[in-house]
Order: structure tokens, then C-alpha cells, then sequence
């Protein structure tokens, strides 16, 4: 009898410690990387560190890990959410209503396959090129030299009012619909799939990041950054080291935020 | 030959200050940078504008344009509509306004 009682102690033990280690881990402030004179908006990862938009001075720098300016690519119109593919920078100029591509050594522009009017945001992924036409309030998508429109002005499911930033992974598109402070989620085709962050009283919903299990959402003026499941189940909200925060970034187990306000990158680890 | 260059001088002086009109726009809801850039861009359609510099945190824009195409208090409100803002204010000027965060930096 005692032994079978030592054993039933033995196996709630070991079942209480399981279900501690089984709590979700949740995303943690870890530090900081400085920026000097950069008005940072978007972000995207090289392999030696980051290339940021300078929206306040008309160009992009590349930083290292440190913060560090290794490269800028002046000449630019108040640029935007960028994005990087194949050993290609693509850059939506707000300013001139264009989107270009960044060889490594020349500008080439890029067609979307419609008229922009203040492009903020371009994406680019499955054979697609997205981008968030702010004061057309839609996205226009080119895939195999044709293109269509997502979206259209309102505040309906399904309508967009000042789209910015877009991601798209292998089954949607996630559009920070920044002023219904919400992020929209449609399908490769364009249909309407879910609306994220609705009921969380978001305050401009500058930007947007989608990895494979958790939705990241930047709150401009609620200075927070908002985590979802895919679903749109808040997972959790926090905003120490935030200051006007325009764009995450998630590598590996690493979120990486930039603050426009703030002029820095705050990185925040999974503990 | 100098003397009629040095009687120039002050007019063509004058003249130069008197060509430019001066404007400043308080724009209610001008709050990101999206806001701003996209009013930026909006603004940059007047004709002959220069110089023009929006203060974000106090929603302050001044430009100046030249004086005999300033365009009428109405036309700037409705760029400033069109462009999902308003116009809390207009004000002219045949001088430049000075910049509200000039203090701070």
C-alpha cells in the first residue's frame, strides 16, 4: 500500500513539473540596437544584418548587427515597407507612386500592373508581388504578368481604409489595414479570410509580420505589439521598449521591432 | 554703368522677397508617417511650392509658392481633405513662418 502510494506521489510529481514546462512561452524584451540619424519604417534581414527604409531622409541603409550604417541607397521618394527577394531589394517609393527593385549595383522600376498613388508597403512570395496602394485603399497584385485588386475602400470585413504593409506565406496575405487598426487576411486568389486584431482598441496598425504559427501586429500610437495565433487568437500584447513601432521581424526564435519614434530596434526572444 | 547697377539693387532685392508667398496649414489628424509623407505628396501638386516641412508632433506644414499663383484658402483646405485630413487653420504670409521645433533642436 505504501509503496503504491509513494508511487502515485512519484507520477503527480512528475506530471506537475510536465505541465510547468508545458506553459507557452511568451515573447521577452532582451535589447536594444541603436540607431543614429535613421527614421526607420520597414525592415528586412541580410545575412550580415539588416536593410532599413529611411523615410525621413529618402533612402535605405544596410546596418550590421550593431547598428552600424555599411551602405545606403540614396535618391529615394520617402520610402516605405520593403521587401527582399533572390538577391533583390524591392522598395515602394510613397512619394513618387513607384515601386523599384535594387539589383546590388542599380534602380530598375518595377510594374505592378495598375497605377499607385502612395505604394507603402510591398511584399513579394509565391510568385506574387503585392502591394498596398494607401490612398486607393486596396492591394494591387501581380502574378504572372496579370494582376487584381484586394480589397476596396470601407470598414466592412473585406474592405481596407489606408492598407501599409503586407506579408504573404504559402496560404494568405496579411494586410495591416493601419487605419480600421486591424490586419485583414485573404487568400492567393483574393478572397476575404478573417480579420485579426479588431477588438483590441489598436491605434494605426502600421505593420504586420507572419511566420509559420504567430501573426505580429505593430500598434503605432498604443506604442504595442500585439501576437496572434494564426486563427486571430490573441496570444499576447506587450510594449516595453516601444516607441511608434512600424515594423516586426521574426527570425528564428527572435521578434525584431523597429520604432520610427524611437529611432532603434527593440529584439525580444521566446522564454 | 555701377551707379545704375547699385540703383537696382535694393529693387531687385525687394523684388525677390516680394515673389514668394508664404503658407502655414494646422492640420488636425496628421499623427504617423504615413499621414504625413501622404500629405506631403499631396501638397507638392501646387504649383511653384518650395520649401515645404511638416512638423509631425505639432501637425504644423509650411510652404511657400510664388506670389502671384498662391492659391486661395479653399483650394489648399480641399488638398488637405482629399488627402483624409482637415485644415484646422490657414494662415499667408509675405514673410517665411518660423518652424515650431526650430527651438528644439
Amino acid at each position: 500500500m505504501k509503496t503504491a502510494t509513494n508511487l502515485l506521489i512519484a507520477f503527480l510529481g512528475i506530471a506537475l513539473l510536465s505541465a510547468c514546462n508545458n506553459k507557452p512561452k511568451e515573447w521577452v524584451y532582451s535589447g536594444t540596437i541603436k540607431l543614429t540619424g535613421i527614421a526607420p519604417i520597414g525592415m528586412i534581414a541580410t545575412a550580415d544584418g539588416f536593410w532599413l527604409s529611411d523615410v525621413d531622409h529618402d533612402r535605405l541603409v544596410k546596418i550590421d548587427n550593431s547598428g552600424t550604417v555599411l551602405q545606403e541607397i540614396a535618391g529615394l521618394t520617402r520610402p516605405m515597407h520593403i521587401d527582399g527577394h533572390d538577391d533583390n531589394l524591392y522598395i515602394p517609393q510613397f512619394g513618387a507612386d513607384k515601386i523599384v527593385r535594387w539589383d546590388g549595383s542599380a534602380l530598375h522600376e518595377v510594374s505592378p500592373g495598375d497605377s499607385l498613388d502612395a505604394p507603402g508597403g510591398v511584399a513579394m512570395g509565391e510568385g506574387m508581388l503585392a502591394v498596398a496602394d494607401f490612398f486607393n485603399h486596396r492591394i494591387v497584385v501581380n502574378k504572372q504578368d496579370s494582376s487584381f485588386i484586394i480589397g476596396k475602400e470601407g470598414h466592412d470585413n473585406g474592405s481596407l481604409y489606408y492598407p501599409t504593409d503586407l506579408k504573404i506565406d504559402r496560404d494568405y496575405l496579411y494586410i495591416a489595414d493601419a487605419y480600421n487598426n486591424r490586419v485583414e487576411v485573404y487568400d492567393h486568389r483574393g478572397k476575404y479570410v478573417r480579420t485579426i486584431g479588431w477588438q483590441e482598441g489598436i491605434r494605426v496598425a502600421t505593420g504586420v509580420e507572419a511566420g509559420n504559427q504567430q501573426i505580429f501586429i505593430t500598434d503605432f500610437h498604443g506604442n504595442r505589439l500585439l501576437v496572434y495565433d494564426v486563427y486571430g487568437q490573441l496570444l499576447q500584447t506587450f510594449n516595453a521598449h516601444l516607441d511608434n513601432p512600424t515594423d516586426a521581424l521574426l527570425i528564428d526564435d527572435k521578434l525584431y521591432v523597429v520604432n520610427y519614434r524611437g529611432q532603434d530596434i527593440s529584439i525580444y526572444e521566446l522564454r | 554703368m555701377l551707379a545704375l547697377l547699385a540703383l537696382n539693387l535694393p529693387a531687385r532685392a525687394q523684388e525677390a522677397t516680394a515673389e514668394r508667398a508664404y503658407i502655414q496649414i494646422r492640420v488636425n489628424g496628421l499623427s504617423c508617417p504615413f499621414c504625413a509623407y501622404g500629405l506631403e505628396k499631396k501638397l507638392k501638386k501646387i504649383a511653384g511650392q518650395k520649401n515645404l516641412h511638416i512638423q509631425l508632433e505639432e501637425g504644423l506644414v509650411t510652404l511657400d509658392v510664388p506670389a502671384d499663383k498662391k492659391p486661395a484658402k479653399e483650394t489648399i483646405q480641399k488638398i488637405v481633405t482629399d488627402a483624409g485630413f482637415t485644415a484646422k487653420e490657414v494662415n499667408f504670409s509675405d514673410t517665411p513662418f518660423k518652424h515650431e521645433d526650430e527651438d528644439s533642436h
